[in-house]
This record gives structure tokens, sequence and C-alpha cells, in this order.
């Protein structure tokens, strides 16, 4: 697997708790001036791309209330690089969530490589809609990089 | 990443060429502006703008600038039809998010009984808030594929609006070249259920009353008067325009590739504008574009209905009209002189407003003596702006100028100061009533997460992009 090894500093005005899930895995929200962003780290790119969902679904403000039969999507994303992928595994899910309407239980990535993935996904019907509308994740200041084992992402969203 | 600015003269602030800038940059801000601007990252996108292939003249920045993701939320960038490109994240994910301004014969003191009972019968007949629609209409594929082609034009030939209405929206409503072919199909299914939808976040809608007229020979040619009620829309394309930039954005990292240009930020993805990914951007974005402007034509039709059910008159006998139509985010192509050469631009607006002069064949007859009428909504809590396009503005800005006030803070510094407070009962306070789908988006949205806009517009008047006309203060406000 290829990845940006490229020392990025992390930028300033990082804002709200650190989501931390055991290990180093976690995720924050990022400060913009009209959007949002999400900062992710796992000791794997898989966990990595988990912790991105999980971010995202924040965003989107997670008191969605969801009721009703639970079923798995297997989902399959590809990219030309897996920072491009990190922005198109999360704009599946958006689209998932905003036009399916449906809420994500559990996320599990079962395949990855750099420029594809393949998830299992439990979902639930949306009862409500999420508080926050999402328009996209965006490519601006977008990076995915691996130093010394340890997985971090950083991407943008449009609100 | 410390950008280099100076100081041209009162509002204006050059960003000298260095590096891979093909082009200087130019910000229209104050003093005060310029020193926020410098803590924040808007002005190093002012500089990435400049560094793409074929830019004509200066990467330029309205007052309302703030950081944005690729170009700066502010930003207008024109491009050489030979050499230049066209960049999806140079328009942004709502494709022709825009305003537009209703006018009425109504003065205030005939509303203001009403509002609580008008704001409700808003709130119903126009949905609000992410995922609503309107259960009685039904879009099929093939309806669909009409309003991508024929943009407000095709919400008028169902009865909702006049000739009249298309003559006052920007292009008529339509932006020519429209191809749904090149819409991918999920592009489309995030449409059918969206068209006459508000959304969320920014989006509005208002009953307004003008509060001051600062120019009263323009405000007549408007037909603008001092307590008369208005109402101002600001939505746009909605899930069908996220998904076709989302689309082409990908098209555009490998077209990108492919033509070897060179991307300071992976947003700022593009192609020139005469290749085959370019020319289909323009023919995608134009279905989003005539989407957003039939999906304000939709509203207009649905605010005219409220008026009708609330007040017991038709909205002809309101005299209920549109006086203009503005986007916002777009890309368009305008013939422009520079440096004494008549040539054919690609002009990008990204969070700016056209603002054509007097006299421009682009201004509806109507308003031609005056200049094309620029909307400027500042905050919920405040005031907006009408203004009309000056010779100023077409000669230093390809005929652009702002397009709002420009957040502040973030959501989260936002939520922070409205933490505790009763945003609601203090609009209440003030003679504003509110209804929202989420009062988190309130909270997101005070008057103190933007700048005053009459900061923004006064910077605009003395540069000479735009010239002041009135002044509109909320009396009720519909969020998403």
């Amino acid at each position: 697997m290829t990845a940006d090894h490229n020392a990025r500093q992390w930028p300033a005005g990082i804002s709200g708790p650190v989501k931390k899930e055991g290990g180093v895995a976690a995720f924050r929200l990022l400060e913009h001036t009209a959007d949002m962003g999400i900062e992710a780290q796992a000791a794997s790119c898989e966990e990595l791309f988990v912790q991105a969902a999980k971010g995202l679904l924040a965003v989107l403000a997670g008191s969605a209330e969801s009721i009703g039969p639970v079923r798995d999507i297997r989902l399959q994303v590809s990219a030309g690089d897996v920072e491009e992928l990190l922005v198109v595994w999360l704009n599946e899910l958006l689209y998932l969530i905003q036009a399916k309407g449906l809420w994500l239980q559990n996320i599990e990535l079962v395949g990855m490589q750099s420029d594809h993935l393949e998830a299992k996904l439990l979902v639930v019907p949306l009862t409500g809609q999420p508080q926050r509308e999402v328009k996209a994740a965006t490519y601006h200041h977008l990076m995915v990089s691996c130093r010394q084992g340890l997985w971090r992402a950083r991407v943008y969203l449009d609100l | 990443m410390t950008v280099k600015v100076q100081q041209i003269d009162q509002c204006r602030w050059r960003i000298p060429r260095e590096g891979d800038m093909r082009t200087e940059g130019l910000v229209f801000a104050s003093r005060a502006m310029m020193a926020a601007l410098l803590k924040e990252q808007a002005l190093e996108q002012v500089r990435n703008v400049a560094t793409l292939p074929g830019i004509v003249g200066p990467s330029l920045a309205m007052p309302d600038i703030h950081w944005g993701y690729g170009f700066p939320i502010g930003g207008v960038a024109a491009f050489d039809a030979d050499e230049g490109v066209v960049s999806p994240g140079g328009v942004g994910y709502d494709i022709n998010c825009g305003v537009r301004l209703l006018r009425s014969d109504l003065e205030v003191q005939q509303v203001r009984p009403h509002l609580q009972h008008l704001a409700d019968t808003l709130f119903r007949n126009v949905p609000s808030g992410v995922g609503s629609h309107r259960r009685d209409l039904k879009l099929s594929v093939a309806e669909e594929r009409k309003v991508l082609q024929q943009g407000a034009r095709w919400v008028v030939s169902r009865g909702m609006g006049s000739e009249q209405d298309l003559e006052h929206i920007e292009a008529g409503g339509r932006i020519e070249g429209a191809d749904p072919e090149l819409l991918s199909d999920r592009a489309m299914e995030r449409g059918r259920d969206q068209l006459g939808t508000l959304g969320s976040g920014n989006h509005f809608l208002e009953v307004q009353m003008v509060e001051e007229v600062r120019d009263p020979e323009l405000a007549q040619v408007l037909g603008l008067f001092p307590g008369q009620v208005t109402v101002t829309i600001h939505t746009g394309s909605r899930g069908l325009g996220y998904q076709v930039c989302d689309d082409y954005l990908r098209i555009m990292l490998r077209a990108a590739a492919k033509y070897g240009i060179k991307l300071p930020d992976r947003q700022l993805c593009c192609a020139p504008l005469g290749s085959p990914e370019g020319r289909q951007y323009l023919a995608a974005m134009a279905c989003a574009a005539n989407f957003a402007f039939a999906n304000r034509q939709l509203i207009t039709a649905w605010v005219r209905e409220s008026f009708e059910q609330v007040l017991g008159k038709s909205a002809e006998a309101l005299r209920l009209s549109l006086i203009y139509d503005v986007c916002h985010n777009i890309a368009k192509w305008e013939n422009h002189v520079v440096e004494g050469v008549r040539r054919r631009l690609c002009v990008h607006r990204k969070g700016a407003t056209r603002a054509f002069p007097p006299g421009h064949p682009e201004v509806p007859a109507c308003y031609r003596a005056i200049g094309q009428p620029v909307l400027i909504p500042g905050d919920m809590g405040r005031y907006s702006y009408v203004l009309v396009g000056t010779a100023g503005g077409y000669e230093q800005t390809f005929g652009s100028t702002c397009h709002g006030a420009g957040r502040v803070l973030s959501r989260h510094a936002a939520k922070k100061v409205a933490r505790g407070r009763n945003i609601e009962d203090e609009l209440a306070a003030r003679g504003i009533v509110l209804r929202a789908a989420e009062r988190g988006t309130v909270a997101e949205e005070i008057s103190e997460a933007y700048k005053d806009v009459t900061e923004v517009v006064q910077v605009v008047q003395q540069a000479g992009i735009g010239r002041i006309v009135a002044r509109l203060r909320p009396l009720a406000v519909v969020k998403g």
C-alpha cells in the first residue's frame, strides 16, 4: 500500500473532544470558517477510514434517531490513490445517508488496497433526518499519511 | 504560510506575483477585514487560483472573502477561452446557489398583524430542512430532464410564474448548453426529490421590510419604497448540484494530470476549456444551474401561494413580483474588454455575484438605465442590501461583487456563543419571527457568526464595484 509520507503539520484550530476508541484510534472535528473538517488517526489504514466515517456521522449530528430492520450492505469503492479513496468513501456514505435515508450502525472494512476498499455496513432506515446537511467531502487540504505505523487523515467537508 | 499583501488604497490590496503565480491577486477589503484575513487561509487560496493556466487579469477576492475549499469564498477568476481552464471547485458543490428578491405593494403595518401566521404558512408550504420535500410534486425522469434543460421556464410552463418573472432572472433563468446525458444516475436521483426545497445551513427564506432607501431614484426603478414588504429566497441546486460537482471533480483530477496542470490544492483540479472534459463539465454544470433556477421559481410560487392564503388577496393584487434573481456560484461565458481588447472569457464566481453595469445588454431592459440589481443577504438578525452593478465593477472585477456578509465564526464557535441563549426569543424581541427545522442550525447561523454586511457593502461602494440602493430588515425568517 502506498501513502503520502510527507511530514505535514496538523492544522491549528482543532475543536471538540477527541473520540478515542482504544489504542490510538480516534477522530476529532476541525474548525473551518464556513465548513468543518475531520482529523482521524489509527494503527491501520482500515481503522483510519472507519474513524473518518465516524467523524462524518458526528458532523451530521449523531442524534439522528433510527429504528427499523437492520441489514447488511456490502460496499466497494475505487479511486486513483488512497487520498482520493478517502473522499470517495465518505461521499459514498453521505449518499447512503442523505439520499437513501439510511443510518450506519456499524462500519467494517473487509478489504483494502491503496486504491480500493470493500466495506460491510450495518444500516437501519432513518426515521428522522440528520440535523446537518453535508454537501460533500472535499479534496481541499486532503491528507492521508502513515509514519512509524501511525495512520493519519485530514479531510474537509462542505456544509 | 505567510501571504504578502500590499495596500493599494483604502479598500484594495495586491498580492504580488511570486512562485507559480501567473498573475497577481487583488483583494477588496477594509483594513480591519484584512487584519482578520491575514489570520486565516483565504489569501493563500487567492494566490493558489492565480497559478491556474490561462487566468486573465488578477485572481480576485470580494470583500466578503473567507476561507473556502480550493477557491476562496468570494473568489472571482476569468479564464481565456483558448488557454484557460474550467474548475468545478471554482463553482462549488452548490452550483448556482443564488438569491432572488420579490417586491410587493404591501406595507409593513399591513403584514405585521399576520406575521406569525405568514411564517407558519411559509414554513408549511416551502419544504425546508434536511430531506424535506413537497408531497404534491412528483417528478418523472423525463420531466426532470426538461427541468435541467429549461430551468425556470419549465416551472412557468406549468403555470407557476410569468414571462415577466423569466425576464427578471440572470440569464433568463436558463443557462444554454445543458446536456442531461452528462449527469450520473445518482445526480438525477438526488435531484428528483429535492426540486422545490430550501435545504438547510445558510439557506433561507425571509419576509423583510425596506428599512432605508439610500438612493430614491434607483429604488423607484426597482419598485422599492420605505416600509415596503419584500421576500428574499436563498437556495441552490441541492443534492443534484452536489453530485454533479463531486462526479466532475473526479474527472478533473484525471484531466489535470492528463493535461499536465500543476495543482497547489487538489480541489482546484480543472481541465482546459476546449477539452472534452471541460466542455462536458460546463454542459453538466448548466443542468445543475437550471435546476437551481427552477428550484427558486417553484419556491416563489409557494411564497405567492402563502401570501394569498394568509392575506386573502391574489399575488397579482398584492403585486408580489420578482425584482431579480442572481447566481453566486457559477462559471459563465462572458465578453469583457481587457487592456483594450474584447475577449471571450469563462468567469468563475465562487461566492460572488455578477453585477453588470448600466447599459449592458444582459441587464433586463427595465433596469438597463441603472445597472443589474445585486442582492446581498446579511444575517437573520440584522439586514440585507440591494445594490446595482457599476461601470467601475465591470472594469475592475469582470462585473462582479460580493455575495453576502461572509462568516467570521466557525459553526462550533457560533454554537459556543449561542450556548445558554434563546435565539428565537432574542429575534422576537427585535420583531423578527423565526421558524426553523433545526435548533442547531439556528445557533450556527446567529448574527455574530457573520461580518456586519454593512461594512462589506460599504467597501463595495467605496471601491466602485457596486452602488447601494436600499437596506432590508427581516420580519420573518424560515431556516432549514
